[in-house]
């Protein structure tokens, strides 16, 4: 099964290396490029939904209860590369307040908050879609509190990666209304996480012991996804995205799992647009990144 | 062109999911919540997590299997509470208590079997005439002969630094200090570092800890050795004294800790009785059905080494007891021989 893992990340790159081409539409981006442009999208929003833990650290028991974030994406293109290459760059915070066992007889708290760049190649399509896929770091840290525990009452997430990110999106519009889709995902790829040993206490890591506390990344030991998809509407000035995000991680190390899943929608604001009546994304003065 | 793109597109999304779906969305184990599912579920954390089975002689599978055929017969869940209760009471550790919204389990054989040893209301006549000082915590004074007397009733009231430094500027000028934590059923750890302290004037051993690494049987960590450090130099200490210190059977987990470090100091002695134990950290699960249960996983040993589960005995040639009837009669024998010691001192 590793084999197979490491076969398919070595497969990712393989079209990467022979590059995809399109067709980019109707200009010469790179010779566009010159003296262009290159508007940060922000979007900002929060998003609103149920959660599921599952931290045998803590409990062996499923904890669920509806989950609130407040977040934010920016997308540029590169100022190298003759528009071929974006950053993203997105940043959240999130809690629930009081998860619940299935008997509802203890209450879990839960708080983390997560940062991802990434660099990615740009590709252009005909009739307006685009796809980008690269690759950056992340960092994600949180804790779960279970007090009613005695010497173990909270659980702590800490990891740091190299992760890949790709998206497609397509613009269309309502009546005359811009409005454009995205799909994206990313995952954590290699790195390093946080979890202590299956008995281990706080009080033994606080007077010292710092043995088998860091394990090495990978996702056969921590296979993480954030799936977004998401709807925009420019309205010119402004523009509003709604979307759904799915948030799932499954982390296992000294025979403790913890297993998060996060169903959410969400709601951005995106002030002075997209930039979606544009014509040509990339030609003339302006250089968005899709 | 356009088919090649989305192709690869494809081929790139598919190879991402590839690497996390085959890890397995569900291979956890988990339990139905139904009186056997209960059962196992209580089971397999004792067998997995619990920390002296090893040390206590239990085979726990044969205590499953003797209980097991019982949980079918339960026909409240106050009768299956009472027979999972019973049978965490094979593990005769204070440290296990079963706790539901109607109940609480609790083995206390392993100080309702043994002599008390102490009376409050006995220490607070007759040997203090209800005029004593107290201050975080604590209850102290000066007895005649110029002896320091301070109760510490819990390890669960912590203990303010300056508080401390009035209680021992106050008793700096006696002879000796009695330090009573009779009936003190532990607490937090942290308080132990905070009164050690006071009573060296170099970093000295402190014991040393494991935890489970895994669910065998075997699976420990090596013992991880601490140490406890003198207060801050602007603290104030008490020094180059002798001081007793008095237990009995109700010294349980923090207090048995530090029974086993003031022990192993050249000017302490311990008088008393043998205390209850306690030397396992415990942790909290949870079954099915919302019961939580609390257990030992974690172990302690002293600063020789000694596994600390089964209790300190007193300084050899100091086991003393004071019965009830004399107690009754305003005599604490373990109190009586620790100021004889002290002022022979």
């Amino acid at each position: 099964m590793l084999k197979f893992r490491i076969l398919s990340v070595l497969g990712l790159l393989l079209p990467l290396s022979f590059g995809i081409r399109a067709e980019e539409r109707g200009c010469d981006v790179a010779a566009a490029m010159q003296g262009v442009s290159r508007p940060v999208i922000g979007k900002y929003g929060m998003a609103i939904g149920g959660s599921s833990i599952v931290s045998t650290y803590l409990s062996p028991v499923e904890y669920t209860g509806m989950r609130l974030s407040i977040g934010g994406e920016w997308d540029k293109v590169a100022p190298f590369a003759g528009g071929r290459l974006k950053m993203h760059f997105e940043g959240n915070v999130g809690g629930v307040w009081s998860l619940l066992n299935p008997a509802a007889t203890a209450s879990m708290q839960e708080i983390d908050v997560d940062f991802s760049w990434t660099l990615e190649r740009l590709w252009r399509f005909p009739h307006n879609f685009t796809f980008s896929a690269g690759g950056g770091i992340m960092a994600e840290g949180g804790a779960a509190a279970l007090l009613k525990n005695s010497n173990n009452p909270v659980a702590v997430n800490i990891a740091a990666a190299v992760n890949a990110r790709c998206e497609g999106t397509w613009q269309t519009h309502i009546s005359r209304l811009p409005m454009l889709m995205r799909v994206g995902m990313r995952m954590p790829l290699v790195g390093a996480f946080f979890m202590p040993e299956y008995g281990e206490t706080f009080y033994e890591i606080y007077l010292g012991n710092r043995r088998g506390l860091v394990h090495a990344l990978y996702p056969g030991n921590y296979p993480e996804i954030n799936l977004k998809a998401a709807v925009a509407l420019d309205f010119g000035r402004t523009a509003m995205e709604v979307g759904y995000m799915l948030q799932w991680r499954r982390t296992s190390a000294n025979h403790l799992i913890e297993r998060v899943a996060d169903n959410m929608f969400f709601i951005n604001i995106i002030p002075g647009g997209m930039g979606l009546k544009s014509k040509k994304k990339c030609c003339g003065k302006v250089c968005y990144p899709y | 062109m356009l088919r090649k793109g989305l192709l690869s597109i494809l081929m790139i999304c598919g190879m991402l999911m590839s690497l996390i779906l085959p890890s397995g969305c569900n291979d956890d184990i988990s339990y139905p919540d139904s009186p056997e599912g209960n059962f196992d579920a209580l089971s397999e954390i004792i067998r997995t997590r619990y920390c002296f089975l090893a040390e206590k002689n239990i085979d726990w599978e044969e205590v499953e299997a003797r209980y097991r055929p019982r949980v079918s017969k339960a026909r409240t869940i106050v009768e299956l509470f009472d027979i999972f209760s019973e049978m965490l009471d094979e593990l005769k550790d204070g440290h296990v208590n079963l706790i539901s919204r109607f109940n609480t389990s609790y083995y206390r054989e392993w100080w309702s079997d043994y002599p008390q040893d102490f009376n409050m209301r006995t220490l607070q006549q007759y040997y203090l005439d209800f005029d004593y000082m107290s201050t975080s915590g604590m209850i102290y004074k000066i007895l005649p002969g110029n002896i320091g007397y301070l109760y510490y009733p819990s390890f669960s009231s912590g203990i303010s630094p300056t508080a401390l430094d009035y209680v021992l500027a106050i008793l700096a000028d006696t002879d000796g200090l009695i330090l009573d934590i009779r009936d003190n059923g532990g607490g937090l750890l942290t308080n132990i570092d905070v009164l050690v302290g006071r009573f060296i004037d170099h970093e000295i051993p402190g014991g040393s800890i494991t935890h489970k690494t895994g669910p065998g049987k075997d699976d420990f960590s090596e013992p991880y050795p601490f140490t406890y450090k003198p207060a801050a130099d602007y603290r104030i200490p008490y020094l180059n004294r002798p001081i007793a210190l008095l237990t009995n059977r109700s010294c349980y987990s923090a207090a048995n800790a530090f029974t086993a470090v003031m022990k192993s100091l050249p000017n302490v002695t311990v008088i008393g009785a043998r205390t209850g134990g306690g030397g396992g950290l415990p942790f909290t699960q949870e079954l099915p059905n919302g019961w939580s249960i609390r257990f030992s996983a974690s172990p302690l040993y002293g600063p020789d080494g000694e596994i600390t589960e089964f209790g300190i005995d007193p300084t050899p040639g100091f086991e003393c007891h004071s019965p009830e009837d004399e107690l009754a009669e305003g005599k604490d024998a373990i109190l009586d021989r620790a100021i004889q010691y002290l002022k022979g001192r």
